[in-house]
């Protein structure tokens, strides 16, 4: 388990790094697209869709794991906080789990699309052609690591040591 | 769709079917299309066909709908978006193709019928409902007048679809973005104009803002296509899918021409608010013949991909010479 | 029982903790297998994950927290706030005050509320919080002041209401002008009774500093000038989108804060990863209220209310309330846009036939989604808020409630005054 766990830390760190590069790269693409059309009257030719297509989709799948890990997805702490210790362990055992499952099918249906999407060689066309496996295969991908991260999660809340939210 | 609720379990014949699009209720092709289509349908079966609307992207994105029929979750759906997996459907819409909704509408339609059923439609277990390409695209600027193709060049055009490629090869400056961010773009002079048919300028409010727009350039324009489920299709008795073909050729009949008039319609009010220039017949003809190559880039494209664009295209021209002779 | 179960069930799971989003989504998903079976499951899932995300519009949204960002992990925010505090920090609620003018500037550059709000939370609220502020007052202040895009122009709200129901979207967005500016000294107004009666949740400032200190604070506010002016000349001559403002924005904060010195690598990563954090959390509620809201699609829940309002046979201002009240209460559980996609195709031609003005009406829909933004259980700007600040939920839906009894009045002023909202546009045209 703890190998495991270490390998996947580092995974999870690397799909991070992606998110990165995909929020940073979006700043410097929107805005050279802005300044090209501007100054030169020549914008970025396929902008938009690489926004859409790619930056965004990798930007927000590929983090959704570490952000889980971190206990960044928000809740309502109102009722929880005055809940007792152990109430608190085993609803969140049942709200890791659940959520689990539900991105098992969100990955699996990212999978199906992403699979057809390489098989059949779909683009979205214009001046430039995309390919639609590339942006596709990133919603598999994070909802898989989500998966992972909340079955590691899982587990944290059985043993002793465990901490409520994140790791 | 196989949902019924108890009031009309007492009425078993009735079959409902889940339609889905990205359209407001508002817009033309909307209310005078599908609306339309359904209407006459119901008529038709004498309510044995009941629908569910769900309109104005309430079930999906533009996008969405070609998945939502094939996971069964709506039964007919808008799939013009679908050019992904319908590239062909696009024919229509490349510079030049039709001069009326009418005229582009016979010619799509026999298209459909020899060649698009089997080679896009039944592999992607749907089958075409109808199909109306749209009045063609028009210029439509702030600031600048367009009498001729000098006057495109560098032009900054807010765009989409196959009107990309045109717009490139007149040496314009195409540029995406969301259709409601048209209107602030105009306003402040981040794009000089806009490419959109007559028809879908009241939508965005284009009239309001653009000082000038072109009347007669083919551009190219758009396809709006519906299809239903084929396994749907199927299991309908008989004489319901005969309604629904008959009430399909209704639809393509008048939404083409509610189409056609109201552009012309709309031409007219819109002369009002802006300056419309129709080109002379020797400036069109220069327009047609730089835009000639945008019919080889997009089917130079798909076939890279497999895809038999040029047969496609040859069959085009031939019904377009058929339906016009 | 399609309805009630998914409904009760969303209710649960964020009142007992679950992390919104999935809440959302999965009572969602639980939804739509009720009430349009297994198909309607598969579809949803397979489609609304990916086409919620993949939207460009919707890149304004990290843009605009990158920005905020880097402005709070170079300390350019703390210089600037701490400049406000030695200028207003006299006032009852100084800073307070200050956070809703910077809403109002932010709802002028964006179009997006929760771009706003979480440019705020990640920015405005820890320098707050240094402040000695109480949370309820923070999250309160800076969800309330997102909500301002919504209203004062650009935005994204009148844009679609403009297109659904063909209406003037020019007119539309100048009308939102008085509303906008009307809610903001509303919410002023709320500041300063708030702190009056209980001093202690925004402590005035201690020492003394003198009009040569005043001054010379002013010299760390350059930065933030250059950047809101690049910004908002940028929109206003046209060189950049509102969508576009965003990354702009956090390109030109960027080169300033290199340019200053300000930068380390250490920096630039953290800044990376608090934006990505606040990001996703946004983007992935967004994809469950999606979700959610298909689920209600298929109920058809929206179009038995409205019908039940229109079969009515009452006056129509009764009408018009039972329709107000209508969007208050989906308001409580449903994405604003989700709202006015699946109702404004039913309630504007019933608005039409009974004679109201469809400039002001859309200023009423789009006040009523203010309100929406921050009422529980669904309150995406107090989520946001909280979200990107790192503060309790609870502690902001507690810091709104004075609020959202101000817009409510603002709400009844409009109803009741239609000139408020037809008058600018009709001095323009
Ligand atoms: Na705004
Ligand atoms: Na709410």
């Amino acid at each position: 388990m703890g190998k495991f766990k270490q390998v996947f830390n580092w995974l999870e760190y690397v799909f991070l790094m992606g998110s990165k590069f995909g929020l940073f790269a979006m700043m410097l693409l929107v805005s050279g697209d802005a300044i090209g059309r501007y100054f030169f009257g020549k914008p970025i030719v396929g902008t938009y869709e690489i926004v859409e297509m790619y930056l965004m989709v990798v930007t927000i799948f590929l983090s959704m794991s570490y952000v889980m890990k971190i206990g960044g997805h928000i809740r309502l702490d109102v009722v929880f906080d005055k809940l007792p210790k152990t109430l608190q362990k085993r609803l969140n055992f049942f709200y890791y789990f659940l959520t689990a499952i539900w991105m098992s099918f969100i990955g699996y249906y990212g999978f199906q699309t992403t699979h057809e999407a390489w098989v059949e060689n779909l683009t979205e066309s214009g001046v430039v052609s995309f390919p639609m496996w590339l942006s596709y295969i990133w919603v598999p991908i994070g909802a898989f690591l989500l998966c992972i991260r909340l079955l590691i999660m899982c587990v944290n809340t059985l043993g002793p040591k465990s901490e409520l939210k994140g790791e | 769709g196989d949902s019924s609720t108890s009031s009309e379990a007492e009425n078993k014949d009735t079959i409902k079917l889940k339609v889905a699009d990205s359209f407001p209720t508002t817009n033309l092709l909307s209310s005078e299309g599908i609306v339309y289509f359904m209407d006459q349908v119901e008529k038709h079966t004498d309510g044995k066909v009941e629908f569910e609307y769900y309109p104005a992207e309430q079930m999906g994105k533009a996008g969405d709908f070609l998945d939502l029929i094939q996971t069964g979750t709506i039964d007919i759906g808008y799939t013009s978006y679908a050019t992904d997996k319908l590239p062909l459907s696009e024919v229509p819409t490349l510079p030049g193709a039709y001069s009326t909704s009418q005229e582009g509408t016979q010619i799509f339609w026999k298209l459909m019928e020899d060649m698009l059923i089997e080679e896009e439609y039944k592999p992607n277990d749907i089958q075409p409902l109808w199909a109306v390409p749209i009045p063609q695209y028009q210029i439509a600027t702030k600031n600048k007048k367009v009498e001729n193709l000098e006057d495109v060049q560098g032009l900054k055009m807010r765009a989409t679809g196959t009107m990309e490629y045109a717009l490139d090869e007149l040496g314009a400056s195409p540029t995406f973005m969301a259709a409601p961010e048209a209107y602030t773009a105009l306003e402040r002079g981040t794009v000089d104009g806009v490419v959109f048919p007559f028809t879908s300028f009241k939508p965005y409010q284009i009239q309001e803002i653009v000082n000038y727009s072109t009347g007669n350039v083919r551009l190219g324009s758009f396809n709006v296509i519906y299809s239903i489920d084929s396994k749907v299709y199927q299991n309908l008795p008989n004489d319901v899918k005969g309604s629904i073909d008959k009430a399909s050729q209704e639809t393509m009949d008048h939404l083409s021409k509610v189409l056609d008039e109201k552009s012309k319609k709309l031409r007219e009010e819109f002369s009002k608010q802006m300056k419309i220039t129709d080109l002379s017949e020797e400036e069109l003809k220069k327009w047609d013949e730089g835009l000639e190559p945008v019919w080889d880039r997009w089917a130079k494209d798909l076939e890279k991909r497999g895809i038999p664009a040029q047969k496609a295209v040859e069959k085009y021209n031939q019904f377009k010479d058929e339906v016009n002779k | 029982m399609s309805i009630i179960i998914p409904l009760l069930l969303l209710a649960l799971l964020l009142i007992f903790g679950m992390p919104v989003a999935f809440a959302i989504g999965i009572s969602g998903s639980v939804g739509l297998i009720l009430a349009g079976g297994w198909e309607g499951f598969t579809g949803i899932l397979l489609t609304a994950p990916y086409a919620s995300v993949k939207s460009f519009l919707l890149s304004a949204i990290p843009m605009f927290i990158l920005m905020a960002s880097f402005m709070t992990v170079s300390g350019v925010m703390k210089d600037l706030i701490s400049a406000a505090y030695k200028w207003l920090g006299k006032l009852p609620g100084g800073l307070g005050i200050a956070s809703v003018f910077a809403g109002a500037v932010l709802g002028a550059v964006s179009g997006s509320s929760q771009a706003s709000a979480a440019t705020m939370a990640s920015s405005v609220a820890p320098e707050m919080k240094k402040y000695k502020h109480k949370t309820p007052f923070i999250l309160g202040v800076v969800s309330i002041s997102g909500t301002l895009a919504v209203m004062i122009p650009p935005s994204i709200v009148l844009i679609l209401y403009g297109i659904l129901t063909e209406t003037s979207v020019g007119a539309l967005l100048i009308s939102g002008i008085i509303p906008g500016l009307l809610t903001a000294l509303g919410y002023i107004v709320v500041i300063f009774i708030w702190v009056k009666i209980n001093p202690d949740i925004a402590p005035k400032i201690s020492m003394n500093p003198t009009t040569k200190e005043k001054i010379k604070s002013l010299s760390s506010v350059w930065p933030m000038l250059i950047i809101i002016t690049a910004v908002l000349g940028g929109i206003y001559s046209g060189i950049i989108t509102a969508t576009e403002a965003g990354a702009v924005g956090a390109l030109i904060t960027f080169l300033v804060i290199l340019f200053m010195g300000r930068f380390t690598l250490a920096k630039i990563n953290q800044a990376l990863n608090d934006a990505i954090k606040a990001s996703t959390m946004i983007l992935t509620i967004i994809i469950g209220a999606h979700i959610f809201g298909y689920y209600l699609t298929m109920t058809q829940i929206t179009q038995k209310l409205v019908m039940f309002a229109e079969g009515l046979e009452v006056s129509k201002y009764v009408i018009l309330l039972i329709i107000m009240i209508v969007y208050l209460i989906l308001g409580l559980f449903m994405d604003q846009m989700a709202i006015l996609i699946l109702t404004l195709p039913l309630t504007f031609p019933i608005i039409m036939s009974l004679g109201f003005n469809p400039i002001w009406f859309g200023i009423i829909v789009a006040k009523t989604a203010e309100i929406g933004l921050v009422t529980p259980p669904l309150g995406m700007n107090v989520y946001v808020a909280s979200g990107a600040s790192g503060l309790k939920t609870s502690e902001g839906f507690r810091g709104v409630k004075w609020f959202v009894l101000m817009d409510l009045l603002v709400l009844s002023i409009l109803v009741l005054f239609p000139i408020l909202s037809t008058w600018l546009p009709s001095q323009i045209k």
